[in-house]
């Protein structure tokens, strides 16, 4: 019965929540000045963190360990509060509203704690358009950007990030929507919002024998002489290194190239590598063949983060809202009847 | 007249609405009492005419610089001011409150009163509501603190001019109490919106965090109240550092440190 009583005590609950606050308090003052360490808590979540990146710096990160510790022993405590409450209803219903506030914040924290847990995150994965990118914490698991659409004001600023997007197990479509700033695609505790957008150089735009063709990886175009010219590859930044293999630097308009090939009807092949920078290579010249301008391709770079513990924080706080309305109400209502005026 | 001439004469009531109060401190009169009421009333007046123009010019709740989040804080505390004096008839404490937005609305001259462009993903409702929760709970908290101040002093001096210590006390539990509420709210609502916007509903963003501790410190203030040996002299000092809290989180950490609730 003591110790009952103890794990109910609100003193404990006030020493626990200072000793939180402390440790927080003066943890917190190192975030700016260790950005890579503290900065990875927005990346992952927590579990992850306090596995891969904090259980590496316990110099700087010991006192993560005692916050949480404080806050698990505030969750137990506030536990056995409302347990002890519950059980003296009869006599206690009239402070409803203010347990209610108390079970609302262990659904919160005990969501909380799952989701980090048991979630993990992609923090602004690049989409490309039109292809499948494969989510690396959730293996088998594909999301697919059908169509990207970024909206401009008036002053160029970007004022929406529209994306069609499908998840895809496998071959199966689990989920398509539309994603849009403020309005996010969920499903299950999977969340996938709009984090950012570029594009990305997939190809050139050629003048040829006076007319103008899009040459892009897999591409193919029949030449005027019956010959037929391949795209195999496109390059947006290369050159050849000291041992004359080909370097790949960027993915950024540099040194463009592009590995052809030319298919006669006579049998004669020719294959290699053309730099747009240089003057182009022997077996290309009669073709007339002049570079214009990139050709680019969109990509919509998205979050997708998977918390299981989102639903029971979601209650959680559904029902602290509630307590809090409700204690504000009993609160003026006590007030009014003159009922215990001192508090 | 442009919205910022309102604001100054605003500002100008209040400024009178203190002296009021100060001429008195030094020598009651109900009548001078009322007319600092009255010009605290005159001004909230103005201020709120001030905020409308700008909520309409803007298209949305103008909260989102240094100069917008302290008029809109300085607007709270009025409002909150205003609510205790009707309901209690505070009187003379008005002049500790006052003096307070005043520090307020010094800060915000001169500052930047322009309405920026709202960038994308503040664009909803759940910011407004947010923002406006969020410094009307800050409101209560300075209330708290004021009153904190004023029960220290009233310990010290015994004026009848100011409420009696029981009453301070009821009142500083009471506007921490809504405060609480408030803040409580905005943060749920703040979650709701970051699990829109970015896909997680608590970040580890120092500002983040520290809002986190404002809520996990008042908590601990609201059930501080039922423990006999802090309801003396520590629950206003409670109030004190509290609003020492809250001033980091809001100013501190939003002109000195990096975070994703900027003020500049």
């Amino acid at each position: 019965m003591r110790l009952w009583k103890f794990c109910c005590s609100l003193k404990l609950a006030i020493v626990l929540a200072t000793l939180a606050t402390f440790l927080l308090m003066g943890g917190s003052l190192l975030f700016p000045g260790n950005p890579r360490l503290f900065d990875r808590l927005e990346q992952m979540p927590l579990g992850q963190w306090l596995n891969d990146i904090a259980a590496g710096n316990l110099l700087l990160s010991w006192w993560f360990y005692l916050f949480l510790l404080m806050m698990i022993l505030l969750l137990l405590n506030t536990c056995c509060c409302f347990i002890d409450w519950a059980l003296n209803i009869r006599v206690r219903w009239r402070k409803s509203g203010e347990y209610l506030i108390h079970l609302g914040v262990i659904l919160l924290l005990s969501g909380f704690i799952w989701g980090a847990a048991g979630g993990w995150r992609h923090i602004a994965l690049p989409c490309t358009v039109g292809a499948l990118t494969p989510l690396p914490n959730w293996p088998g698991h594909y999301l697919a950007v059908d169509s990207f659409e970024p909206i401009f004001a008036s002053s160029g600023q970007p004022t929406d990030m529209i994306s069609k997007v499908r998840l895809m197990a496998g071959d199966r479509q689990i989920l398509a929507g539309t994603v849009r700033i403020n309005q996010p695609l969920l499903t299950g505790g999977l969340v996938v919002t709009p984090a950012s957008f570029g594009r990305n150089p997939v190809g050139f735009l050629f003048s040829l024998a006076g007319q103008h063709v899009e040459l892009k990886t897999g591409d193919q175009i029949s030449l005027q002489n019956g010959d037929r010219l391949k795209v195999l590859r496109f390059l947006p930044d290369a050159r050849y290194g000291k041992n004359g293999q080909l370097l790949y630097r960027s993915n950024r308009i540099g040194s463009p190239a592009l590995e052809l090939s030319v298919t006669s009807a006579t049998g004669r092949n020719w294959r290699g590598w053309y730099f747009l920078t240089q003057s182009p290579p022997a077996a290309l010249r009669s073709l007339n063949l002049r570079p214009l301008q990139p050709l680019y391709t969109n990509y919509s770079s998205l979050t997708i983060n998977y918390d299981p513990g989102a639903g029971l924080a979601a209650t959680g706080g559904i029902l602290t809202a509630v307590g809090c309305l409700l204690a504000l109400f009993s609160y003026y209502r006590k007030r009014g009847r003159q009922d215990r005026p001192e508090i | 007249m442009n919205n910022l001439q309102l604001f100054h004469l605003a500002a100008v009531l209040y400024l009178l609405a203190v002296l009021a109060y100060l001429w008195h401190f030094f020598r009651p009169s109900a009548l001078v009492r009322k007319t600092a009421f009255g010009l605290i009333l005159g001004g909230f007046t103005l201020q709120t005419a001030c905020l409308l123009w700008r909520w309409q010019l803007a298209g949305f709740l103008p909260v989102t610089n240094l100069f917008s989040t302290l008029f809109f804080f300085s607007w709270a505390l009025a409002c909150c001011y205003i609510y205790f004096d009707l309901r209690y008839r505070i009187g003379a404490s008005g002049l500790f409150v006052m003096l307070l937005n005043l520090l307020l609305i010094g800060f915000a001259v001169g500052r930047d009163s322009s309405l920026p462009t709202l960038i994308p993903s503040l664009d909803t409702i759940y910011f407004s509501t947010h923002i406006a929760l969020s410094f009307l709970g800050y409101a209560f908290f300075a209330m708290a603190f004021s009153l904190g101040v004023l029960y220290l002093f009233q310990q010290r001096i015994n004026s009848p001019l100011l409420p009696d210590r029981i009453l301070l006390r009821k009142l500083n539990e009471e506007a921490i109490f809504l405060g609480f509420v408030l803040f409580t709210l905005c943060m749920l609502i703040g979650g709701i919106w970051a699990y829109e916007a970015w896909g997680y509903w608590f970040s580890w963003n120092i500002k983040g965090v520290w809002s986190f501790l404002v809520w996990l410190f008042y908590a601990g203030m609201c059930h501080a109240k039922f423990i006999r040996r802090w309801q003396g002299t520590g629950y206003p000092l409670l109030s004190i550092l509290g609003f020492g809290v809250v001033l980091f989180t809001y100013l501190g950490i939003g002109l000195l440190l990096e975070s994703n609730h900027p003020l500049s």
